[in-house]
């Protein structure tokens, strides 16, 4: 007997409450519309009411206390039914619900099937001492003559639009423009089929190949101002970037565990030259708090950029690659949620056929040639660790030799800070110094330092990324 | 050197391509449902629905904050062998489409038979009325997505999981249908004695750190009087947390209320130097010792708040509702 009643008290104070709660959540709608403006949370509608709204809001309530003043009250020893489990499918359209999301009752609903669309803006100022430095040979493009990328000013160095969305359903699109200086590129724009069967994944149009971790990163993106030295030197100041198809296999095995094998086939652009990559990554949990990644990469192909006197072409090599990452990140619950450290190492060797490289030296203006196989190498290691909630920092360690000539060679350090204003804009400041030997050209080893500003911000919906 | 890059490259491709057919083990014919869902909660009442014919492991930990989860590739692997996919949605989980795309699994991408978006029909609170903007902080578009920490909502989500589960293994149909059934009791059995538990302190007005909790709040008739976030997902300003401190001063609040995944300092400091009680409460089932399933999830919240509401001093209204009220 006691129970029933306490039943039946929880069952009519439950219907109080909720009438109490409409009526205080209408009471409170009525109150900021009259104090329309004066609060800017979004879901606050804050236009003036209109007479008739007013009307027409009274009326509601008015029918609301007559709806209570009839169920608050039942006849002595009848069971109040509670609420229905959740309203009829029709009266399901609340706001929020799929229906309203697809049946037009929200403003702006014809927008749902627009693309993600994000930008993010990229500002360095880069300052070297001395002035000269790395400009004197163009490491990325492997020849004299041409100044590094956005020395000793500031500059936007890039826009990047991206716009993301699902094609069907068996594919999404992701296309990524970047408004350089110099034009709009096409970053990456590509297909990725989403539904193959037996673990296989397809990407067709242009895109960043499996090279390793970092260089598959977009530039505003990545963890230090700059890509790592042997990056550039190999495939660019901003990496590879080129038209192909990609096809990814998650590779069963007894341990279930994460294990990749991208096999890629890529023409540079605008040329009729051809590469070929092949990924292999894993992936596993060392503990819920830490993990480790591993990938071996191999390219055969015109992949090497250079830039010779007659025009940008790509040297034909050999690389083998190997990236490793280590990331500690406290999830459990007494940890501290703002502390993260991240380890990442890459090291790549390569081979390249036949170098036929023009140099220019600066002072006497005498074209140098070269003409034989190289084999280089070069590797960069980095750490990063989160002090706090919005402040990072870390260092960067470089080593690159020289494509033509393995005794010249460079080698930096970087430390760095990162301060996340917001999710959706951080600042860097990042000091490079750098020592460098061109035993081809001068006996004597040069140095430079660099300071580094970068200010990324983004606007719209840009998707996560993957670890 | 040529030829030996060459031949590296194409072992490798060889080697891996010949393991295939030694660990592509088929599934035993009378496997369970196995369902990964991205919280602890939709996992406490997945298993609830889908009983011994499932298996039901998360994502996310429930200590873990759900707005930033690392896009781990081990997450792709639990679903690339899922036969369901439970998400809270809206925009909860924005790491949660990378993943599901990762997995290589039709079934469970939006559209397929085993994707559930656990909110659909769900009572959504705070839904934006006009036009957003990142000035405002990190408003959802769709509308407040803590939506199962009210009890009423979790009938919505358990019929979404059970439409799913029948979509997937329609021959448990007879035996979901019972089982959901027998949750939707449980919640109208449970429903009325936490809101009675709760009724002598009907009205009084809590800080909460993230706004994450206006279902609760309004379900249980409690009032959120501000946040120690100016602005959701905005970390406090010293301009903010004073006149916080003002604020509760003024009007006497007693409890401040924060998940375990946020820092504490700030909550610590609004509450020792405004008089009140820091209250760190999970809004999570595992998220605490003894919250094992969805339902003692709200055993615990409810008898940590009027610990915390007795301990603060705040008398019990027989009555119900505060004064004013």
């Amino acid at each position: 007997m006691d129970e029933e009643v306490l039943r039946l008290r929880g069952e009519m104070l439950k219907m109080r409450m909720d009438y109490d709660s409409k009526l205080r959540q209408l009471d409170e709608k009525l109150q900021r519309l009259e104090d329309s403006g004066a609060d800017n949370r979004p879901y606050i509608r804050t236009v003036a009411m209109a007479p008739e709204e007013k009307t027409k809001m009274e009326g509601e309530l008015k029918a609301l206390m007559g709806e209570k003043s009839q169920t608050t009250v039942p006849p002595s020893g009848m069971a109040m039914p509670l609420p229905p489990a959740y309203p009829h499918v029709a009266e399901r359209a609340t706001p929020g619900g799929f229906l309203s999301a697809l049946g037009g009752l929200r403003p702006g609903v014809s927008q749902t099937y627009n693309p993600d669309m994000s930008v993010i803006g990229d500002f360095t100022g880069q300052f070297y001492n001395p002035g000269r430095g790395r400009g004197d040979y163009d490491w990325s493009e492997n020849r004299y003559g041409k100044s590094r990328e956005f020395a000793d000013r500031f500059s936007l160095r890039e826009i990047e639009l991206g716009l993301q969305a699902a094609i069907d359903p068996y594919a999404r699109a992701d296309f990524f423009l970047g408004f350089h200086e110099g034009g709009v590129e096409v970053e990456e724009g590509y297909m990725t089929l989403l539904t193959l069967p037996k673990g296989f994944q397809a990407k067709i149009g242009q895109f960043k190949p499996a090279v390793g971790k970092v260089s598959r990163t977009h530039r505003p993106e990545t963890l230090q101002v700059d890509y790592p030295l042997i990056i550039r030197n190999l495939f660019g100041e901003e990496g590879l970037r080129d038209p192909g198809v990609s096809v990814s296999w998650l590779v069963p095995n007894p341990w279930d565990k994460f294990v990749e094998l991208t096999g890629e086939a890529l023409t540079t652009r605008g040329m009729n030259e051809r590469y070929y990559v092949t990924h292999l990554k894993s992936f596993f949990d060392i503990t819920p708090n830490s993990s480790f990644e591993a990938g071996l990469t191999g390219i055969t192909g015109r992949h090497i950029r250079t830039n010779f006197e007659a025009g940008t072409s790509r040297l034909r090599a050999n690389t083998a690659g190997l990236d490793l990452t280590y990331r500690w990140k406290p999830i459990t619950q007494k940890a501290n949620p703002y502390k993260s450290f991240i380890w990442q190492s890459e090291t790549y060797f390569t081979h390249v056929d036949n170098i036929d490289f023009q140099r220019r030296d600066p002072d006497t203006d005498e074209v140098l040639r070269t003409n034989k196989k190289e084999g280089s190498w070069g590797a960069f290691t980095s750490g990063e660790y989160q002090l706090s909630r919005r402040n990072y920092v870390g260092l960067r360690l470089d080593y690159a030799q020289a494509l033509s000539n393995h005794k010249d060679d460079e080698l930096a350090v970087s430390p760095y800070w990162t301060f996340w204003q917001s999710d959706f804009a951080r600042w860097r400041l990042q000091y490079t110094h750098t020592q460098r030997r061109l035993d081809s050209v001068n006996p004597h080893p040069s140095s430079d330092d660099a300071i580094m500003l970068q200010t990324t911000f983004s606007i719209g919906a840009h998707r996560p990324h993957p670890f | 050197m040529k030829k030996r890059f060459k031949g590296i490259f194409w072992l490798t491709i060889l080697a891996l391509a010949l393991t295939l057919p030694r660990v592509a083990v088929p599934l035993p014919a009378e496997a369970k449902v196995k369902i990964v869902t991205t919280s602890t909660d939709l996992a406490s009442i997945a298993r609830l629905i889908g009983g011994d014919k499932v298996e039901v492991e998360s994502i996310i930990q429930g200590y873990q904050n759900p707005h930033y989860v690392d896009i781990k590739p081990s997450y792709m692997i639990k679903l690339h062998k899922a036969d369901m996919f439970v998400k809270v949605g809206l925009d909860l989980e924005l790491w949660s489409p990378v993943i599901a795309e990762g997995a290589r699994n039709s079934r469970i991408l939006a559209g397929g038979p085993g994707y559930v978006d656990a909110s659909v029909g769900a009572e959504i609170m705070e839904i934006p009325q006009t036009k957003i903007t990142r000035e405002l902080g990190d408003i959802h578009i769709f509308g407040n997505p803590h939506y199962w920490l009210d009890p009423e909502n979790s009938k919505v989500i358990a019929d979404n999981i059970l439409q799913g589960l029948k979509r997937i293994a329609p021959e448990g149909h007879a035996y979901f249908e019972e089982r959901k059934a027998e949750f939707d009791k449980r919640v109208d059995e449970l429903l009325p004695k936490w809101l009675e538990k709760m009724r002598p302190y009907k009205g009084t007005k809590v800080v909460t750190y993230h706004n994450s909790w206006p279902n609760f709040l309004n379900r249980f008739g409690l009032v959120a009087a501000g946040y120690v976030e100016p602005k959701p997902g905005v970390p406090p300003s010293p301009a903010h947390v004073t006149s916080l401190i003002d604020k509760i001063r003024h009007e006497d609040i007693k409890v401040v209320i924060q998940e375990p995944f946020y820092e504490t300092k700030i909550s610590q400091f609004v509450a020792d130097k405004s008089g009140a009680r820091l209250l760190i409460l999970t809004p999570s089932v595992l998220g605490a010792e003894g919250v094992n399933d969805y339902f003692s999830l709200f055993d615990y919240l409810i008898n940590s708040l009027i610990s915390a509401f007795q301990e603060a001093g705040i008398k019990p209204n027989p009555g119900g509702g505060a004064p004013g009220l």
